[in-house]
């Protein structure tokens, strides 16, 4: 499945210039685009493997406390129930202010409430902290969430 | 019959190069005016030639010069960077400081330049670097020593030829740990090969690392009109190094 998402995540390098065209066009119509199993690695602040850990993916299905639309990451404060009934809180890393904005996100794109699924992957430190990949907003789109390994301009 | 076809694809590009005239500025010098970024991003991950792994797709080498695209490094040295690479969190730019040159002409940030017909002026978005180069003959501050160094150009022809001394020697070269130490000097070169495109080379001499010099190559790629600069305030939202590794290891070069 990793190997698979490299490939796909490669595929769409190549065609990124494409991507971020139709990235602009669409923004500019007012509709966010979907890139559900699409991502357009690109270097960011940090390196992914930094702090992260490719090997220990998680969904994240949970309410947003907060979203801190900052550089040079953006981060989502998210209640997640754990099976047991008990409510934990996650910090999850998203792009950098700037490469959201430039994908269509605002500081209202996420507001305490909401809810919403992120897939992402865990801090190698063990924490409740992970880097998303993809967030499916509360109306059911799943967009691009601009992090460290899909990090944009 | 190959190398036929290779001469005559070499001269097509190089005839359609000199076909290129660049706007230019009343000073006569060609106008860079504009925002950049990197055309590809593979050198922000690695400025020699990589395998994809999670976060970072394949790339080729950027390396021109020496031929086989790998760093000269000496004796010990490619140890550190692949030390580095196993330590990310050690990345200056992971905590916040400046790419230092070359890196911070291609991060994954968009960058502008402007001429003021004495001055070349490069701001990056990603830690609103400002480099201002001098063309006006003044000399390179002495004892001088930042992550982007001390920078001073001159034209020839349509090409800048900016040297920059004052290195720290802290810098990385890219994400995967490649890096320059104490005494590094390099001489970039900016050229307009298209309207759209400015070529970028620089030549790095460390005697400190490397064996001899090495030149890399980047073309950048103008940005849309609609693209601007955005504040970058890189603490603001710096939340990581809570999470990261020690990030005490030593400076580039100065390992025990």
């Amino acid at each position: 499945m990793l190997k698979r998402a490299v490939y796909v995540a490669q595929a769409c390098v190549l065609g990124w210039l494409v991507t971020e065209r139709i990235w602009r066009w669409m923004v500019r119509v007012g509709v966010l685009v979907l890139l559900v199993g699409c991502v357009i690695p690109v270097a960011a602040h940090h390196s992914f493997a930094a702090e992260f850990d490719d090997k220990r993916p998680v969904k994240l299905d949970g309410t947003v406390v907060k979203f801190d639309f900052m550089n040079p990451h953006s981060w989502v404060y998210l209640d997640v129930k754990n099976p047991d009934g008990t409510m934990v809180r996650w910090s999850v890393e998203t792009g950098s202010t700037n490469a959201l904005f430039r994908r269509g996100w605002r500081k209202e794109s996420l507001r305490a409430g909401d809810h919403i699924t992120i897939d992402a992957f865990r801090a190698k430190d063990g924490s409740n902290t992970a880097n998303a990949s993809t967030v499916k907003l509360p109306d059911g789109r799943q967009v691009s969430a601009a992090s460290s390994h899909d990090d944009s301009k | 019959m190959k190398h036929v076809a290779s001469l005559v694809i070499a001269a097509v590009c190089a005839s359609a190069q000199s076909a290129f005239t660049p706007p230019r500025l009343p000073d006569g010098h060609p106008d860079f005016g504009g925002i950049w970024m990197a055309a590809t991003l593979s050198a922000a991950f690695n400025v020699e030639e990589h395998a994809a792994s999670y976060g970072t797709p394949a790339g080729p080498s950027v390396i021109i010069d020496p031929p086989g695209g790998k760093l000269p490094y000496l004796p010990g040295m490619r140890e550190r960077a692949l030390d580095n690479d196993q330590h990310r969190e050690r990345d200056p730019v992971g905590q916040c400081h400046m790419h230092g040159v070359p890196r911070v002409m291609f991060p994954p940030f968009p960058l502008e330049i402007f001429e003021d017909g004495e001055n070349v002026v490069i701001l990056t978005e990603t830690e609103h670097g400002v480099r201002i180069i001098p063309t006006d003959g003044r000399p390179l501050l002495k004892n001088y020593s930042s992550w982007n160094g001390d920078s001073r150009g001159r034209w020839e022809g349509d090409t800048l030829v900016v040297e920059v001394r004052g290195l720290n020697g802290k810098g990385w070269l890219d994400q995967a740990g490649n890096f320059v130490g104490a005494g590094a000097t390099v001489v970039e070169r900016f050229r307009l090969t298209a309207k759209d495109t400015l070529e970028y080379e620089a030549t790095v001499s460390n005697p400190a690392v490397f064996s001899r010099s090495f030149t890399v190559r980047v073309p950048l790629r103008r940005r849309p009109a609609d693209v601007e600069l955005l504040e970058y305030g890189c603490i603001e939202g710096e939340r990581d190094a809570a999470h990261l590794p020690s990030t005490n290891a030593p400076a580039n070069g100065e390992r025990k």
